[in-house]
């Protein structure tokens, strides 16, 4: 019951924010994914059905594509950076977020020379983005969700 | 006729049901839950936790300030330890494409083996051991200071508390011992304390309304306003007057609502100024 007043609480906001319902908004959205970064439905198909989940970030005018993260992936990205032990832990945050864009950006393709010539928030942006979905909570957050029982 | 099977004894301990969450609070103290909504693939998932203790929080601490590469390892180490029930999916939900890509992604820890954990996004366990880590510790002295103001605030408002602490004075008993009697055994054990403290001023032991101190509170605020006002009159005027007698009725029809110490109080003051 309560599920069911949340979800129409969801679609009246989704509504009002966007001036259509949720699946009228979704097909938008994956319109403007089809023609902006030119992906297939198919592709977009295969990508939920690998990742569980596929988000669309905007930044500005730039889209991208990214999913989260799984837990073995980052245990192996962490085993993977510590080749570099010796590196300060600003080096080692600069090559993490690196590791996480190449793993999880999949649209559109990211090649070395977007790490030079992006904007200097844009993959700074991204990887809050894909933090964010893999469930990374900020501590407030976390404290906050705790109930004692 | 229904053939009697033996029972070997170790295959009886492996049945034994979990622990229950009574059991469990009562072994750790206290319990905590998290639930992750809206989780990739799984949707939702729930974790109930118990706090590290001191000495495991310390030692954990320790390895990370020395070792700091190792979180992954302490990470999966303290989840095992901490949690005490876990509201997951079975490995069976995630789609084979998706367990694919994610081994595939990571060749260092497939042959090692794939557990529940590895498949989630990476953020929950990470999350949940945050979690635990805050709620094991105070991480400041600011923390340290509003755990034990809230602990205070609920001792105070709790007799259960007041009356171990008494029985613990009293006789050789450790808190938690106290915790697995009934409460007419507590009870009863507090009047023996009672009976046998030296401590006779501070006894007998009452549940006090807390509404009822209260109501106590703002009656005797209004007495101090009414006698505050006589003061000040007697100060500006000099002497007795037509209004301090009005205010002095004023005062004895309010301490004849109000307790019966300041009642006593006010009735020495009249007669020491008639004995002026």
């Amino acid at each position: 019951m309560t599920e069911d007043l949340e979800k129409k609480a969801l679609e009246e906001k989704e509504l009002a924010v966007h001036g259509v319902t949720p699946e009228e908004y979704k097909k938008i959205v994956r319109k403007q994914i089809v023609e902006k970064l030119g992906i297939s439905e198919e592709q977009l198909e295969a990508w939920k059905a690998d990742y569980g989940k596929v988000v669309r970030v905007m930044l500005g005018d730039e889209s991208f594509l990214i999913r989260p993260l799984s837990r073995l992936e980052n245990k192996q990205m962490n085993t993977d950076l510590q080749v570099g032990q010796n590196a300060s832990e600003m080096e080692w945050a600069a090559a993490y977020e690196e590791a996480l864009i190449r793993r999880c950006v999949l649209a559109p393709k990211i090649t070395v020379g977007d790490y030079t010539a992006s904007r200097a928030g844009t993959f700074s942006s991204l990887k809050v983005a894909i933090q964010f979905y893999s469930n990374f909570l900020s501590p407030e957050f976390i404290l906050a969700s705790c109930d004692e029982i | 006729m229904e053939e009697l099977q033996e029972v070997h004894p170790r295959e009886e301990i492996q049945k034994s049901p979990e622990p229950s969450i009574v059991d469990l609070k009562t072994r750790y103290g206290v319990l905590y839950s998290i639930q992750f909504k809206d989780v990739a693939i799984v949707g939702e998932v729930s974790f109930i936790f118990r706090p590290l203790s001191i000495s495991e929080y310390k030692h954990y601490k320790t390895i990370l300030l020395t070792r700091p590469h190792t979180i992954n390892l302490i990470e999966d180490e303290v989840i095992k330890k901490c949690v005490v029930r876990a509201i997951v999916p079975d490995l069976s939900i995630f789609p084979e494409n998706y367990v694919a890509k994610i081994t595939e992604n990571s060749p260092s820890f497939y042959t090692v083996g794939v557990d529940i954990y590895d498949l989630l996004p990476a953020g929950i366990v990470s999350s949940l051991f945050n979690a635990i880590s805050f709620l094991s510790y105070p991480q400041k002295i600011y923390d340290w200071n509003v755990a034990l103001e809230v602990e205070r605030q609920r001792q105070e408002s709790d007799i259960e508390y007041k009356l171990k602490g008494f029985i613990c004075m009293v006789f050789n008993y450790k808190p938690e011992e106290l915790n697995s009697m009934s409460y007419r055994s507590l009870v009863e054990k507090a009047v023996m304390a009672e009976n046998a403290s030296m401590h006779r001023l501070e006894l007998p032991i009452r549940v006090v309304d807390k509404s009822e101190v209260e109501n106590k509170k703002s009656k005797s605020s209004v007495f101090k306003n009414i006698e505050q006002d006589a003061e000040n009159m007697r100060r500006t005027t000099g002497g007795m007057r037509d209004e301090d007698t009005e205010l002095q009725k004023k005062m004895e029809q309010v301490l004849n609502r109000t307790d019966p110490k300041s009642k006593f109080d006010s009735q020495n003051k009249s007669s020491k100024k008639v004995n002026r």
